[in-house]
């Protein structure tokens, strides 16, 4: 496994929005219990201040709510944008942005007729329209992608935006995960819903326009193991991990991942319906086999309760408290993903980018 | 970019022309396919038209939805082509594969039966994007993975990140391409935005109306150069050489009628290669049968290619097998592969007179058969999502 590490990538604005936050200060404390989950109608959220009092009617409250968390971010990093700017892309991760604008439009179809669908809102049954209103909003050309892998996508989404800044697709670009609350009930026993997104530019960028940067974007992974498999991590070595395990398939790009990394490392573990302390302990001790000790956190959505936009919670409380971090993610499918974040230059450091 | 090959070691698909890839060649060499309405009672819409897939044999999970199901019979089909499958035991896949799937989505059937009165999806089951996860899981995959939605581009994208990370050296081999089914959600919705041709699939003709959506999955194995000479096997249809991105930025749904970004993706995948337009010899356009699209996109390839359009062989494959959503990117690219590496672009059916507008040149009565260098491939999707990617051909000693 490899992992391009130059030109530099670094995060200089982050912007969320979800029932339970809408500031990075206020995600440092874990999620309440199931029961005590907010209920989700939609309703806790005002898109006025973020988006003007026009212009956003048609929009899904998923849409919403990514435009806001994006709004955030850019105005966070006052990245320049718009078509004299220089290219920029987004990368949007989701699992649920159209899950209930599709019930409704289906339930119209079967009950009704297509006719009675809206015509505004009928371009909504595409899962790629939110990330899109990003593009539109904000002039941002290079691309604009979406994925969906269960729960890890918004983690993907920063991977795939870093590594397209590095092969020269985009000079900078917005990256972010978004979820309205699923329309079946039992996906979750907590669902919530929100947005998360970041601004992530070459380090080299940023520095020459005077922009902090919060926290280097090292790399990822994203794997798939059985979730029977999922379920037992063996804290084994993993170079010498049977080809198929755990140990093998996580535990190895993990370790590459962090190996270099200065100090003790902030690890905040989202695995679903695992068992979190096997997973912590597993983790432990795939970066403990490189030297690297961890120090254990937890943040708003440790739960996976906001879906794609839990990990990057984590990844903006990390970025928030520490400056560094790892993100771990796994989702009840099989799915694992890893994210490393390790502490930027200053402005005025050396000119590595 | 790195200068390591993408090899296209493997293909397969589950398609309404048929579930293999040769009788999938030997339809569209056949010209001649139509669409017919989908029988689905609580479809309540004027337009149902569909090229539905035929239907691929029962694979790991019969719980698992008709995406997933056209996706790993279209995968289990490329990775024996490759030669990375001996039988149906995932065991038996011989090296690490990573996944990378576009799909538009998903496995809607699943929730579409249960508001239908069926079966309800519930736990993990009810996520809507598990198309690459039930492949990962039939399959076990466990290299690096992605599911791509973004729309009817989404498996071109997913295949030109696939070939990314086999350069970036994070994996050998990937399984790429796309599925989608048909979606009752997603018809109601072209019906209600008037996107839907009343009678067949028709890109590029002067009387085309819309689009007329299909279903199915088309699978490629992409490989290292140096992984597929150290197993031995020098038996390839192409490869991935470029992709260039855009996003117009411009319209919710629309084209940019100034194709600006449209022309840009082209040259990027052009210039990614090193190449100029000349050295391009055919084209599998985007080619939905939607009036402006077309337009827009017969205008950047004439923006493109210049004088050099009128040499240029297209092969709209739309009209053979409708719009299949997110995996249309992957069987344009599917197909460039085979016309690449069999030197044959089939007749586009004959259908009704062309556009005088789309300055293209629509061959019909005969396959073309030439060396046509390098087949470019566009995908375009709701958002101004743009992709162009080139196929080039195989190394030197390499041969389908």
């Amino acid at each position: 496994m490899a992992f391009m590490s130059e030109p530099r990538i670094v995060i200089t604005g982050t912007g969320l929005v979800c029932p339970e936050a809408s500031s990075v200060a206020q995600i440092s404390a874990p999620s309440p219990p199931a029961d005590n989950g907010a209920a989700i109608d939609g309703d806790w959220f005002d898109p006025v201040p973020y988006l003007g009092r026009r212009g956003w009617k048609y929009f899904s409250p998923a849409t919403r709510y990514l435009l806001a968390a994006a709004s955030r971010a850019l105005a966070e990093s006052e990245l320049p944008t718009g078509p004299e700017a220089p290219p920029t892309g987004v990368a949007v991760g989701t699992n649920f942005a159209v899950d209930r604008p599709v019930a409704h439009f289906d339930r119209t179809i079967i009950d009704d007729d297509a006719e009675a669908i809206s015509p505004a809102e009928a371009p909504g049954f595409s899962v790629n329209i939110p990330a899109s209103q990003i593009s539109l909003r904000y002039g941002m050309r290079a691309f604009n992608l979406t994925l969906t892998n269960p729960v890890v996508a918004g983690m993907e989404a920063m991977v795939v935006l870093a590594g397209a800044i590095r092969t020269g697709r985009a000079v900078a670009g917005v990256a972010g995960a978004t979820e309205q609350a699923p329309d079946l009930p039992t996906v979750h026993p907590a669902a919530s819903e929100g947005a998360c997104c970041f601004v992530l530019e070459r380090a080299a960028d940023a520095r020459a326009r005077g922009a902090a940067p919060h926290a280097e974007v090292v790399g990822g992974f994203s794997r798939f193991i059985p979730p029977r498999e999922l379920c037992r991590p063996q804290p084994e070595t993993p170079r010498t991990a049977p080809a198929g395990s755990v140990a093998a398939v996580v535990g190895r790009p993990l370790a590459a991942l962090v190996a270099g990394h200065q100090g003790p490392l902030p690890l905040a573990v989202l695995s679903g319906p695992v068992d979190a302390t096997r997973w912590r302990r597993f983790c432990a001790t795939a970066c403990g086999h490189v030297g690297v000790p961890v120090v254990d956190t937890d943040y708003l959505g440790g739960d996976g309760r906001h879906f794609t936009v839990s990990p990057l919670l984590a990844a903006a409380g990390l970025v928030g408290q520490h400056g560094c971090g790892l993100v771990v993610c796994t989702s009840p499918h099989g799915h694992v993903a890893a994210l490393y974040l390790r502490r930027a230059d200053p402005p005025s450091g050396g000119d590595r980018g | 970019m790195a200068t390591e090959q993408v090899l296209v070691t493997g293909l397969g698909v589950s398609s309404c022309l048929g579930t293999d890839l040769e009788t999938y060649w030997t339809r569209l060499l056949s010209a001649h396919h139509r669409p017919a309405p989908v029988n689905d009672p609580a479809a309540h819409m004027a337009n149902r038209l569909l090229y539905a897939s035929v239907d691929p044999p029962p694979g790991n999970d019969p719980h698992a939805g008709r995406a997933s199901r056209l996706g790993e019979h279209a995968a289990r089909s490329a990775l024996r082509d490759a030669g990375l499958l001996d039988g149906d035991d995932p065991a038996a896949v011989t090296a690490e594969v990573g996944l990378a799937i576009g799909t538009g989505v998903g496995d809607a059937d699943l929730f579409e039966t249960g508001r239908a009165g069926g079966p309800t999806p519930t736990g993990p089951a009810a996520y809507p994007f598990t198309v690459a996860t039930s492949l990962a899981g039939a399959l076990a995959l466990t290299g690096p993975m992605l599911s791509v939605s973004t729309a009817c581009s989404a498996s071109a994208y997913s295949v030109s990140l696939a070939a990314e990370a086999i350069r970036r050296g994070e994996t050998e081999v990937m399984l790429t391409g796309g599925a989608d089914c048909y979606t009752r959600v997603g018809l109601g919705c072209f019906n209600r935005m008037r996107g839907l041709d009343p009678e067949f699939c028709r890109p590029f003709a002067a009387d085309r109306r819309g689009t007329v959506f299909g279903e199915g999955a088309a699978m490629l194995v992409l490989e290292s150069e140096a992984h597929a000479r150290a197993r031995g096997r020098y038996r390839c249809y192409g490869t991935i050489e470029s992709a260039g991105w855009s996003c117009d930025a411009y319209h919710p749904t629309a084209p940019d009628p100034g194709a600006h970004q449209i022309v840009r993706a082209i040259q990027d995948a052009i210039s990614g290669a090193g190449l100029q337009p000349s050295q391009i010899g055919c084209v599998v356009p985007h080619g939905t049968g939607t009036p402006l699209n077309d337009t827009v996109e017969s205008e950047a390839l004439a923006a493109v290619f210049g004088h050099a359009l009128d040499s240029l062989t297209i092969y709209s494959l739309k009209a053979m097998i409708g719009h299949t959503g997110g995996a249309a990117g992957a069987f344009a690219l599917l197909t460039a592969a085979l016309i690449a590496s069999r030197r044959t672009a089939p007749p586009n059916p004959v259908r009704t007179a062309p556009d005088p507008q789309c300055r293209l040149t629509i061959h019909s009565d005969a396959p073309v058969r030439r060396d046509f260098g390098r087949v470019l491939v566009n995908a375009y999707a709701f958002g101004g999502n743009n992709i162009s990617v080139l196929v080039g051909p195989g190394p030197d000693g390499f041969h389908e």
